[in-house]
């Protein structure tokens, strides 16, 4: 756009503003103050231009000048918040502060489940009584204030089964996949997947990725491993051949919203784990642990839980591979694999 | 059961069945003989079936039987054991693109309290269009995902470039697109053979192409005057503003190939390409053009009609019956 | 059960008259039973098509009944011709404009002084009625704002001014040396006021001034015509507008004819008394319409005669050289708008005060077209919508070429293209022949483009000097300005001039 177009758009505004004034005053026929560079001045100037270093992008990497800058800065920075440390000790010391991301960060253990940590992490509240599952009825405690209220001993004791399935199955070597597609929960199914070594979905259930694996799952990576996790590239070419990968444990911590996974789950033969509450229909996953689902927090220690007991298994997965010992049946690729072993008691 | 009571039946087919263990194990010692594939060798079953026999102190021969070998973890290890996915995010059916989202914001968990700079002064890289993103990873990934995973990107990139962690660094060059063209300028332009200068310039639906070569200030527009061209005298002012500006109207001839849209678009289509095709020639006139407003692409179009409305926004009148 | 008719009714029934029946088509557009709505849709006024007529869906049906009439003009229209005269009235001064001191007037040494190129030079005042008469001045011109009519003496205007010096000055190459040009050049460049400084300079050398300010007026059927007689009835002969060209010359040239008398013999006029002037002569026609083109011959007659009839040699004195100068060419290069006896467009050129000024560019006549010397100044026009004519283009970009010194076998000669429709009648009128006479050349051809520079400074000075402009003229501004108007096209010039004074 040509400045000068303001004039007739917004002339009045421009008249009272005196910068413009080089602009309007070409309208009216009077001199107009006109920038008079030459060509020459034009050559001067590039010429006579100081070098200034500016810290560009490409500079930053092997240019002395800017690493004396950058080092400056980080200098300048650190000392900065050295200050801010420092100064934070004085005044008043706020204590047994809420973190909220301890509870995803560092999770209880399996043994450490008691009451009053399922209590205070809102695991007992379920829905309105008009909500209710008639299937859960088994689960509930009672009512108060219009909602049904979990009994917390059925919530340790089937949190502490589902944390014994969990451990069995990372310790045979299972693929233990945690999904919860809830807003918020993406942090603690990524930090249970983690811990178990085990496998996220955060976002979206694509339908089909059990029954129709091989069309939606047939380009994602996949390795041959050996009992310590490391990788065998020598037998990647064996793996075309071979269909998509399914899950052999599923931890569900959505289900009201998962019916499409349980419903593959089912026909795969997948056992699920899945939060249940108290409008959620229980026979609908194989493992259920009645609790609320609708609480991050709720949702968090539960997941968490969970991971640690993974993490369990996949320790002891890993000390019997120390010792040599497959605790479970390996996969079998071809001719190189001679006999199974028959040891393997109840792999999964 | 006659078998089972009688002590010397009992002693022989211990004796008898010794010497078969002794062989069983015999092969294994054997270093003549590798049998690197045969798995039973590598498994401690044979040491337990050996806890589980009877055996007779004076039936063994000291110096016949040896210990066990070592178990052999090489080939435990190079054993396949399982075949997992390489990505924790396997079953999300993008795994890749889910593995560069949870990077990027574990790093920006990890640096969030770095001091940052306006997003005008962060350093200038050109992003992967989606469709390269595409390509690069191999994956179909949702454009509404790869734009929620470029604004962490944006966010990282805002951190103050003097304290930007190396990795951080790394990160955001995944996300550049291959060749980086914004990070490195573009070969400045020459005037060609003949001291001609090119520039082209587009307006409204417009499109210029001007020729500017040094001479008395005569202008041809498709090979006819500026007058015949543009009856409005403010048309042709607004063509050759970018001389007028920088006092060059008499220095330089012009001559302009300019079609489509109508005047006005035509007019501001030949200042743009004129002033692009003067910086050509004089470099250093670059900040007087830019404060008049000469090389300012004026990316402006014709709102499109839609629907149910008489033109772009006017909605027919609203009659209640 | 009793019939409730009764037969005397019956037999008393009238036939029911017509009109008040049904028509036939809208009975039979509905069902043959159930008819009486049909038959009241039928009746209603206005139902053009019956009951069918729903309001469409978001169709502001009521929405025309908001639309505010017009509000009738009251006022009268002014009286008939009132608008017309206001149209083409001619402003020659504007009194608020300055008086530029130390102008010059344009007369016989400034219009050779080559020290004056690009300076503003006055007409001299007596002669502005001459210039008004032969119409020399055009409404869109520009002289309403200034003080007193100028023109700028251009380079064009040297030339020519040197060759009118040379045609009737007192130096060794005085002869009766002819000019035929044809000036053409965009809209604006100033080709009627390039013609309007010949007439001034004619005026000046005392020449005998004939024009035609607008060709397009003889041909655009709006004056009466005839055939020109029994033996030519594919000719024609426009009497007023001869007339009208002979009270023009009359007036602007009464200086000139009333010196000169009749030394021909007339035998068409019985009116010619052997004494009289040729102004008395010429007001013959302008008296008679009828007889114009006779008169006008005549006139034509004496004034290229070189020497007297016989036994009139008393009256004979040298006769002066003639300018003639046609605007607006283009439109003589096709057909006129007047029909002949069979409805057919007749073509221009066989009008017959046309085919006479065509005949005189024509080099290569049997005769000198100009006996006693003098100029054709035949410009073309771009301001009254003229016809695009294939042929005169051609003729154009011939001379051109010509110009150029591109010979006829020259490849990059322009040739008529091979399917072009073109009028031979054009191409055989303007061809150029090698000239016959020495002292005429050939047919010239002149572009008139912008004026350079320094006629452009020079002119804005008397922008600037008349209190129009405000500004201290510079080069660089001038240059500018030059540039705006197209590369100095005068009237785009005059135009950004007179833009920046209501701006200011």
């Amino acid at each position: 756009m040509i400045v000068r177009q303001l004039y007739s758009r917004q002339g009045r505004q421009l008249l009272s503003v005196n910068r413009q004034a080089s602009i309007l005053r070409r309208f009216q026929s009077t001199e107009t103050q006109t920038p008079t560079t030459t060509v020459e001045t034009a050559v001067k100037v590039e010429t006579e231009e100081p070098v200034i270093p500016v810290p560009t992008e490409s500079a930053l990497d092997n240019s002395t000048s800017s690493d004396s800058i950058r080092l400056a800065a980080t200098e300048a920075f650190s000392r900065q918040r050295q200050n801010v440390k420092n100064f934070k000790k004085l005044g008043s010391v706020v204590r047994n502060k809420y973190w909220p991301d301890a509870l995803i960060e560092n999770p209880p253990l399996p043994s450490q489940i008691t009451l009053e940590l399922l209590l205070a992490n809102q695991t007992h509240l379920g829905h309105s009584t008009s909500r209710w599952n008639p299937s859960n009825s088994q689960y509930i405690f009672g009512i108060r204030d219009g909602i049904h209220i979990i009994s917390l001993e059925l919530t340790a004791a089937y949190l502490r089964r589902a944390a014994k399935v969990v451990e069995e199955v990372a310790a045979l070597g299972g693929l233990i996949l945690f999904v919860g597609t809830r807003q918020g929960q993406k942090h603690a199914v990524v930090r249970a997947a983690e811990l178990t070594g085990g496998y996220h979905v955060f976002d979206r259930w694509i339908p089909g990725s059990l029954t129709n694996g091989n069309e939606i799952l047939g380009s994602c990576d996949r390795k041959v491993v050996n009992a310590f996790d490391e990788e065998l590239p020598e037998w990647a070419e064996r793996l075309e051949s071979r269909g998509s990968l399914k899950p052999d444990l599923v931890v569900c911590l959505n289900p009201l919203e998962s019916t499409v996974l349980l419903h593959e789950c089912g026909l795969n033969n997948v056992p699920t784990i899945g939060i249940i509450d108290t409008d959620a229909d229980s026979t609908k996953v194989t493992y259920p642990i009645p609790a609320n689902d609708d609480s991050l927090r709720s949702v968090s220690l539960i997941a968490g839980v969970l991971g640690r007991a993974g993490e369990a298994g996949q320790r002891r997965r890993f000390e019997s591979a120390k010792r040599g010992v497959l605790g479970y049946r390996s996969v079998s690729l071809g001719k190189k694999d001679v006999a199974e072993r028959p040891e393997s008691e109840d792999a999964a | 059961m006659a078998w089972s009571s009688s002590n010397c039946v009992v002693h022989a087919m211990q004796s008898i069945r010794s010497p078969t263990v002794l062989r069983a194990l015999l092969p294994q010692q054997s270093a003549a003989r590798p049998n690197i594939l045969r798995k039973v060798s590598l498994l401690p079953t044979p040491l337990q079936q050996r806890t589980n026999v009877r055996n007779y102190a004076t039936e063994l021969q000291p110096g016949e039987v040896q210990a066990a070998a070592e178990i052999d973890f090489e080939q435990f290890k190079a054993r396949p054991a399982r075949i997992v996915p390489v990505s924790p995010s396997y079953f999300s059916g993008i795994p890749k693109f889910y593995d560069h989202l949870l990077q990027i914001e574990r790093l920006l968990a990890q640096h969030t309290t770095l001091p940052t700079v306006p997003p005008s002064e962060a350093p200038r890289r050109a992003w992967m269009k989606i469709a390269q993103f595409r390509e690069h990873l191999g994956e179909e990934v949702p454009t509404k995902k790869y734009m929620g995973l470029l604004k962490v990107v944006y966010r990282l990139n805002c951190i103050d470039p003097k304290l930007l962690p190396a990795e951080v660094d790394a990160a955001l060059q995944e996300f550049v697109r291959p060749g980086n063209p914004l990070g490195e300028k573009p070969k400045p332009r020459e005037l060609d053979g003949m001291g001609r200068a090119r520039g082209k310039g587009k307006r409204k639906e417009s499109h210029a192409v001007v020729y500017l070569v040094e001479g008395e200030g005569e202008v041809l527009v498709n090979g006819k005057t500026l007058n015949e061209v543009f009856p409005r005298v403010h048309d042709r002012e607004s063509a050759t503003w970018a001389l007028r500006c920088s006092a060059r109207l008499d220095k330089y001839n012009v001559f302009a190939r300019v079609k489509g849209g109508g005047t006005t678009g035509q007019a501001e289509a030949i200042t743009l390409a004129l002033a692009r095709a003067l910086m050509i020639h004089e470099p250093g006139l670059k900040p007087i053009l830019r404060k008049a407003g000469v090389i300012t692409v004026d990316p402006r179009r014709v709102e499109r009609k839609k629907p149910g409305h008489m033109k772009a926004r006017k909605m027919p009148t609203w009659v209640k019956r | 059960m009793v019939s409730p008719f009764c037969w005397g009714c019956l037999t008393r029934l009238r036939p029911t008259p017509r009109t008040l029946l049904p028509s036939p088509s809208s009975v039979s557009r509905g069902p043959a039973f159930h008819t009486s709505a049909v038959f009241h849709a039928g009746l209603r006024p206005g139902s053009g098509r019956g009951a069918t007529a729903v309001s469409k869906f978001r169709q502001p049906s009521n929405a025309s009944m908001k639309k505010r009439k017009k509000p009738v003009e009251k006022s009268r229209p002014p009286p008939v011709g009132e608008r017309k005269a206001i149209r083409k009235r001619i402003v020659l001064s504007n009194p608020n404009a300055l008086e530029v001191e130390g102008l010059q007037e344009l007369s016989e040494e400034t219009m050779v002084d080559s020290r004056l190129h690009g300076t503003a030079l006055a007409l001299p005042v007596p002669m502005l009625d001459q210039l008004r008469a032969v119409q020399a001045f055009k409404p869109n011109q520009g002289w309403s704002i200034f003080r007193r009519p100028c023109t700028i003496l251009r380079q064009e205007t040297l030339q020519l001014g040197r060759f009118f010096d040379k045609v009737s000055g007192d130096g060794e190459h005085k002869g009766p040396f002819v000019k035929k040009k044809i000036i053409s050049g965009p809209s604006k460049s100033g080709k009627s006021v390039l013609l309007l400084q010949a007439m001034a300079m004619g005026f000046i050398k005392k020449w005998v001034v004939f024009t035609i300010p607008e060709a397009q007026e003889l041909v655009s059927a709006t004056s009466s015509y005839a055939p020109l007689s029994e033996e030519q009835p594919h000719l024609y002969v426009q009497n007023e507008a001869t007339a009208a060209l002979l009270s023009r010359t009359v007036v602007a040239n009464k200086a000139v004819l009333s010196k000169l008398r009749v030394s021909q013999d007339h035998p068409a006029l019985s009116a010619v008394t052997p004494g009289m002037t040729l102004e008395g002569l010429a007001n013959l026609g302008v008296q008679d319409p009828a007889s114009a083109w006779t008169v006008f011959q005549a006139l034509w007659g004496e004034l290229t005669a070189t020497a007297a009839a016989p036994g009139l040699e008393k009256n004979f004195t040298p006769r002066p050289p003639i300018l003639v100068t046609v605007d607006g060419l283009g439109h003589w290069m096709t057909e006129s708008k007047y029909r002949d006896a069979e409805f057919k467009l007749v073509h221009s050129h066989d009008l017959v005060l046309v085919r006479h000024f065509l005949r005189l560019l024509k080099p290569g006549g049997d005769q000198p077209a100009l006996p006693n010397g003098g100029a054709l100044l035949y410009a073309t026009s771009t301001t009254m919508n003229p016809p695009s004519v294939y042929a005169f283009d051609l003729i154009l970009k011939r001379a051109a070429a010509r110009a150029a010194g591109f010979k006829f076998n020259d490849p990059r000669f322009p040739r008529a293209e091979a399917y072009s429709n073109i009028d031979p009648r054009v191409l055989e009128a303007l061809t150029s022949q090698k000239s016959k006479h020495a002292q005429e050349k050939k047919l010239g051809h002149q572009v008139l483009g912008g004026v350079t520079h320094d006629e452009a400074r020079g002119f804005m000075e008397y922008f600037a000097r008349s209190g129009l402009l405000q500004e201290t003229i510079s080069d660089e501004w001038v240059s500018e300005k030059w540039t705006l108007a197209g590369g100095g096209v005068i009237g785009e010039l005059e135009r950004i001039g007179r833009r920046l004074r209501v701006a200011a």
